[in-house]
């Protein structure tokens, strides 16, 4: 009689040692540790790296993009006579809208140096470069290459324009800046955004790809 | 020799007489207009009311059956809409959601169910549920907005970033085109960035509380018009109109007559009628059998500022 309780307490305590180790297995099984660096490292695998992207393009499609141009006097002549046909024959846009962008080169005699662009005379017509306000997708969009579709995010896309737009400004525009001086004759290869709507011929604004002095 | 029993006999007659009458429900219901169900995020803002008034009209000029349901920027309202919309035998949405992420799973319902669902003005982060997402191009808007901020602050001073909705894209995309451009200038500091849901009223009290910490700002920059003129309130009643400088985004009726009268900057207009009429048109291509279509379609945004005002009307063209 005195045995039972013992061998009662001896069964709990198998149970309860068989419920902790097979917690503990369920417990093992489904936590898996892993160094937060390590962890973090596979996560930065899968973002969109824009810089690299560009790296990649900047030689061979982009340059060639823009080795491929229209001249902008023959694209002021073009509008002239026609708006809705240049736009529909040069201009890149990436959806619906009144906004297009055109790949131009020319070359010009600086007239001016601004605090934020510098003016060049081209023909009749007076054309900014800009080399402050470097932003925006002219580059990306006017080179017709890259298409919002291919990103799933828009985000990653804008940021194709960003890393485009800071190689400018920090390969091209300083050299050229700290040359560049009235009189100067210089070439250029870019990008300007015009609206078919509100169209404005006066003093175009081209963003930079290439920009060469020749005193 | 085999002989039918009575009973097989009525048991063919009646599964006949069953698609018979399926078949007349089909051919009646081929015969009736399209159904097209207009979900909008929101009706308590002007813009709103242009895009999907718009899309309504368009979807009965087209000659569907057009109904407008909002969702009070609530998106187990939206989820009712939804479910409302498929159990009620809509053809098509036009969806202007309400959330990012949250609206998601509603536009899956929809596919699940067959009915093609065109996105108008806000993304989705899903590019496989919508047929279609017809969105403003608010990163590049705001980079012309930075460019002019920059310009009119002339590169220096303490300014205010006033967010729209946190779960909503387009107030990131505006925010990241804005900074694209103005974090390039360090002297230009922003002293608070705070949401206020795109609602004026929020946006009021939120420059209030801003301005009793900064009263020395120079800009403030509003993710979309309503904040803008919510902001131009409190700077009016705490007599700093004249010393701050206020930029939205919307290209919204009260705050084109604003910036002719010098009141705000400049705004980013967008093109609501031009967004809803083509998410109409692509329904009717819908019916007519495409499928094949781009899954994200930008509309351009464009700058009205001082300089050009006159040549802008309120929500741009109906082109």
């Amino acid at each position: 009689m005195s045995t039972k309780p013992t061998e009662a307490m001896n069964n709990k305590a198998i149970k309860y040692g068989i419920g902790v180790v097979a917690l503990a297995l369920v417990g093992y099984n489904s936590i898996y540790i892993q160094p937060l660096d390590q962890k973090l490292a596979e996560n930065q695998q899968t973002v969109f790296n824009a810089k690299a992207y560009v790296d990649g393009i900047w030689n061979q499609d982009l340059s060639k993009a823009y080795q491929d141009c229209t001249d902008i006097s023959q694209l002021i002549d073009s509008f002239n006579q026609d708006v809705n046909s240049t736009f529909e024959k040069n201009s890149h846009a990436l959806g619906i809208g009144n906004i297009g962008y055109f790949r131009v080169k020319g070359e010009g005699i600086v007239s001016a140096v601004n605090e934020n662009n510098v003016l060049l005379q081209v023909g009749s017509s007076i054309i900014e470069i800009e080399t402050e306000f470097i932003f925006g997708n002219a580059l990306r969009d006017a080179s017709g290459l890259v298409k919002i579709n291919d990103y799933e995010d828009t985000a990653d896309f804008n940021s194709i324009s960003e890393a485009l737009n800071d190689r400018i400004r920090q390969e091209v525009i300083p050299s050229f800046r700290s040359k560049v001086k009235e009189g100067d004759s210089v070439k250029f290869e870019g990008a300007i955004e015009l609206n078919k709507v509100h169209l404005n011929l006066d003093q175009l604004e081209v963003i930079p790809f290439t920009l060469q002095i020749s005193s | 020799m085999t002989y039918f029993k009575p009973i097989k006999i009525v048991c063919l007659l009646l599964f006949t007489a069953i698609l018979f009458s399926c078949q007349k429900q089909k051919s009646e219901k081929q015969d009736q207009p399209k159904k097209v169900a207009v979900i909008v995020s929101s009706l308590n803002n002007p813009w709103f009311v242009v895009l999907a008034e718009t899309a309504a009209n368009h979807a009965i000029e087209l000659g569907f059956e057009a109904t407008i349901f909002d969702s009070q920027n609530n998106t187990a309202l939206e989820t009712d809409h939804f479910e409302n919309a498929i159990s009620s035998g809509y053809d098509a949405i036009l969806f202007n959601p309400t959330d990012a992420d949250g609206s998601i799973a509603n536009v899956r319902i929809a596919k699940k169910a067959e009915i093609p669902v065109f996105c108008m003005d806000r993304e989705i982060n899903a590019t496989d549920a919508a047929t279609s997402q017809i969105l403003s191009d608010s990163y590049a808007g705001c980079v012309a907005i930075g460019k002019y901020f920059v310009e009119k602050l002339n590169k220096s001073g303490k300014y205010v970033e006033i967010l729209g909705l946190v779960g909503d894209n387009n107030t990131w995309s505006r925010s990241k085109g804005f900074h694209s451009v103005v974090d390039n200038y360090p002297e230009l500091q922003m002293v608070a960035q705070q949401n206020a849901d795109f609602d004026r009223n929020k946006a009021m009290e939120v420059m209030e509380s801003i301005l009793q910490v900064h009263p020395d700002i120079k800009g403030v920059f509003c993710g979309n018009d309503g904040m803008a003129m919510g902001a131009y309130q409190a700077l009016v009643a705490a007599g700093k109109a004249e010393q701050v400088m206020v930029f939205g985004f919307d290209g919204a009726s009260d705050v084109i007559t604003s910036i002719e009268q010098k009141k705000i900057l400049a705004t980013g207009m967008q093109f609501p009628k031009l967004i809803a009429r083509t998410a109409a048109n692509y329904a009717l291509e819908y019916f007519n059998g495409k499928r094949d279509f781009a899954q994200k379609v930008p509309v351009t945004v464009e700058m009205v500022n001082q300089e050009n005002v006159h040549e802008y009307e309120a929500y741009g063209s109906d082109e």
